[in-house]
């Protein structure tokens, strides 16, 4: 099963550092993540030098998943030149014509 | 105008952004984000023209009014892409006091050095904005010029 993250609540950065990334890296996170988008402040995540977010960014390029951030959120907070490296911004239609080639099975918010 | 009243282009709401507040003066894309004051109704302008791109739906509409061969006013309306709306905006501000041949040869690179903020993925939309700005300019109606008398040197 295929499935996609949003991250659109404050418990994002527990859910990602304690239990997704380890499992990704572990390897047995039990699906594959096709992509994950991130709203309001947990674009802070995908901010270079965050620990949570380098991990992810390393985790992203082995799987070949997709990070993207939320353009407004990321603009709001002034921060669309500190993302970590190849990570887009855009909004709704930019994130489904993203996924669209994989197929999604499920949209899970988190 | 004949025997019409001119209609006046919307007023500006005051900014309440971040730039204003704390002096810093220029509007980043965040600023322009919270507070889109150069988007308004355009159907009262004198010139107003559309630019779109099919491909993301997107459609940005600029009104211009002009005075005297200057773009006194501009608003805009736009489908919401935030940094479609951004450019918008920095560009209908940009437009206001210039002469409207400049308007109607403005090229991206004059509205991305208005917002250097915008990442590299999203800089194509100066050009949809830069596009719709140009063919309103080009809609500005010519004065209409006193015909030359016959026998006149």
């Amino acid at each position: 099963m295929k499935v996609a993250y949003i991250f659109a609540t404050p418990n994002a950065s527990y859910i990602l550092n304690r239990m997704i990334i380890p499992q990704l890296e572990e390897d047995r996170h039990g699906v594959e993540v096709a992509g994950m988008f991130f709203f309001v402040d947990n674009n802070f995540l995908l901010m270079r030098g965050n620990p949570i977010g380098e991990r992810l960014a390393a985790v992203a390029r082995k799987k070949g998943m997709l990070l993207m951030g939320c353009d407004q959120c990321v603009y709001e907070r002034n921060i669309a030149d500190r993302l970590l490296e190849g990570v887009p911004i855009g909004c709704f239609p930019d994130l489904y014509k993203a996924l669209a080639p994989a197929n999604v099975d499920q949209v899970i918010t988190l | 105008m004949t025997g019409q009243t001119r209609r006046r282009p919307p007023p500006l709401p005051p900014c309440t952004s971040a730039c204003c507040a704390t002096g810093a003066g220029r509007r980043t894309v965040g600023d322009r984000v919270r507070t889109t004051r150069w988007s308004a109704p355009t159907g009262d302008a004198d010139a107003c023209a559309e630019g779109t791109r099919p491909d993301e739906r997107l459609v940005l509409r600029v009104g211009l009014w002009v005075e005297g061969g200057t773009v006194a006013a501009a608003r805009f309306r736009a489908t919401t892409c935030a940094t479609l709306l951004a450019l918008a905006d920095a560009a209908c501000e940009w437009a206001e006091g210039r002469p409207v041949a400049e308007v109607a040869a403005v090229a991206p690179p004059v509205l991305l050095a208005l917002l250097p903020d915008v990442p590299e993925g999203r800089r194509d939309r100066a050009s949809l904005v830069a596009a719709a700005l140009r063919a309103a300019a080009s809609c500005v109606p010519r004065p209409i010029q006193p015909p030359e008398q016959e026998g006149a040197p």
